[in-house]
């Protein structure tokens, strides 16, 4: 499948993809490149820093912008620190995509504390934080693109991630919610739910004994796992003109998972 | 655009007005081959120089499927990559009034229609290993409309069915529905259409004063959408772009208030 995805129109829009280094946010962060955007790539502050620079040469080499911006996620201050700086350095922000979570796998009874909170923290308070600080920016634009990275697990139930399925159920209906606040103001939230997706931190699940086998014959129709560029095309629907009319939606790219 | 359809083989079921035209339109903008079956033969015949084939059958009985999916099959000399199945009718009546006659006739149309196209044209798409279904569903699948039920109940079927198809036919032919909100098509603005009942129903004058009351009782921030904002969705997910999603169905307008 080629990647010139420049007919979208999204060329020269500005827009932040948190953890921006690998797996789903690295693939959407190249692929809103791809279709001519500039990009601010959010990282932890923590962990190495070679992928993400990476990704920003990359997309530099597409004749892009690109700007790393170093942000804890779950601290609202870094959160509003990452919007503000994006408006001083680019004027404005079109497309936000809140990829960026960390969620732990104990099961319910071995769940801590810190767990719970670590998990709602960066994956749902964050959201919530992030969907404000950039909507307070794209309401006077009168125009805005907020793009939620779900989970399959956020309409179905699942064993050994209560506390993170709860999160995107969360993450689903929040969005919901703000586009019922912000619709009119021309700020529209969406949500992309992929299923588990081929990535560096998946990889312990999916290399479970058993588990590959049991999940692409048993729980997905279309047979294989997610990989990260699945998702792009859905995003990049989602961030253009042609999703003008799409707000409040939960896109499920799931390869069939919810389908049961 | 570029959905990257270039030389995919097309039909739309009921496409010579309306959405499906729009569809239509733009599935031969993007380089596909298409045809376009309705049964308004004086609508396909002023605009079949916009497309590959025509053919004219009442797509709400067998005999006219038969027929159309022979055409189909003689023009383009195989099955198409891409069927949508668009066929659909609403026409207002209280829960009292619809006689079994009238269920009867709205079930051949508003489900019937797509379920004998598949049938006819599934096996060939399958044994094909890359094709796409998209159907038309409407947002009062989800959202009761107590004056359509007889539509509502057919298009809460399609979602049933597009679930049902995905699961048998994944990974070979993706099936995926769209729901649209209020659209401007004729189904609006046909003499005795939902402006006309809109007018009565409210008891004012005009047609503007009657929609205006209408999106103000729904809450419907974007207003009602056009033709070309459903298309964009439906060939989206006819396209590669979005070759991880099946089952799948895709609010077009901010369905917020119904569940499924
Ligand atoms: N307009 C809306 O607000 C809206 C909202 C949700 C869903 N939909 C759905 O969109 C689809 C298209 O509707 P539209 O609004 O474009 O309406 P439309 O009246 O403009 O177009 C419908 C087309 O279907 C054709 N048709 C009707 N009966 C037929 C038959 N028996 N055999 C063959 N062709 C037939 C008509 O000739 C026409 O070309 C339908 O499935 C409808 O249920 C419409």
């Amino acid at each position: 499948m080629n990647t010139d995805y420049s007919s979208f129109g999204l060329k020269d829009k500005i827009a932040i993809v948190t953890g921006a280094s690998q797996g789903i946010g690295r693939a959407i962060a190249l692929g809103l490149a791809h279709a001519g955007a500039h990009v601010v790539l959010a990282k932890h502050p923590e962990g190495r820093h070679d992928e993400i620079r990476e990704v920003k040469a990359e997309i530099e080499a597409l004749g892009r912008r690109a700007e790393i911006i170093l942000t804890d996620v779950a601290s609202v201050d870094q959160i509003r620190a990452l919007m503000e700086k994006t408006k001083e350095t680019f004027g404005r922000i079109d497309i936000l995509v809140n990829n960026a979570g960390w969620t732990g796998n104990s099961m319910a009874l071995d769940t801590t504390e810190e767990e719970f909170d670590r998990t709602t923290e960066s994956s749902l308070k964050s959201v919530f934080f992030a969907c404000q600080a950039a909507a307070r920016i794209m309401i006077p634009q009168g125009r805005g693109k907020i793009i939620n990275i779900g989970s399959n697990f956020g309409e179905v139930a699942f064993k050994s991630r209560a506390v993170y399925a709860a999160t995107k159920a969360a993450v689903h209906h929040l969005s919901r919610a703000l586009s019922l606040e912000w619709a009119s103001q021309g700020v529209l939230v969406n949500v992309v739910a992929p299923c588990i997706t081929e990535t560096a931190t998946r990889k312990v699940i999916l290399e479970r004994p058993g588990y590959k086998e049991w999940a692409t014959t048993q729980m997905l129709p279309a047979g294989r796992w997610n990989q990260p560029e699945d998702l792009v095309g859905a995003v990049l629907f989602l961030s253009s003109h042609l999703a003008d009319m799409v707000v409040g939606h939960v896109l499920m790219v799931d390869g069939g998972w919810t389908i049961h | 655009m570029d959905f990257q359809i270039r030389g995919k083989l097309a039909y739309v079921n009921a496409g010579a007005s309306g959405i499906g035209e729009a569809i239509a339109d733009l599935l031969t903008q993007e380089g596909a081959n298409v045809i376009v079956g309705d049964n308004d033969e004086q609508a396909l015949q002023e605009k079949a120089h916009r497309w590959t084939g025509i053919v004219a059958a009442d797509l709400s009985t067998a005999a006219g499927t038969n027929h159309a999916v022979a055409q189909v099959l003689r023009i383009f000399g195989r099955v198409p990559d891409i069927l949508i199945n668009n066929l659909g009718v609403g026409n207002s009546a209280s829960f009292e009034e619809l006689s079994d006659e009238r269920w009867a006739r709205s079930f051949e149309i508003n489900l019937m229609g797509c379920v004998r196209m598949c049938r006819a044209l599934i096996p060939g798409m399958a044994a094909l290993g890359d094709a796409a279904i998209v159907n038309t569903g409407s947002d009062l699948a989800k959202q009761p409309e107590p004056g359509l039920m007889d539509y509502g109940v057919c298009k809460a079927g399609l979602l049933y069915l597009t679930k049902a198809l995905a699961r048998q036919y994944a990974p070979k032919v993706r099936v995926n529905t769209v729901l649209p909100g209020p659209i401007w098509t004729r189904m609006w603005t046909r003499p005795g259409g939902i402006v006309d009942q809109l007018i009565d129903h409210y008891g004012v004058e005009d047609r503007d004063a009657a929609v205006k009351q209408f999106l103000e009782d729904r809450y419907l921030p974007l207003g009602i959408g056009q033709p070309e904002d459903v298309a964009n969705a439906v060939v989206f997910l006819a396209s590669p772009l979005a070759k991880y999603i099946t089952g799948a169905s895709l609010d077009i307008g901010g369905t917020l208030r119904g569940l499924v």
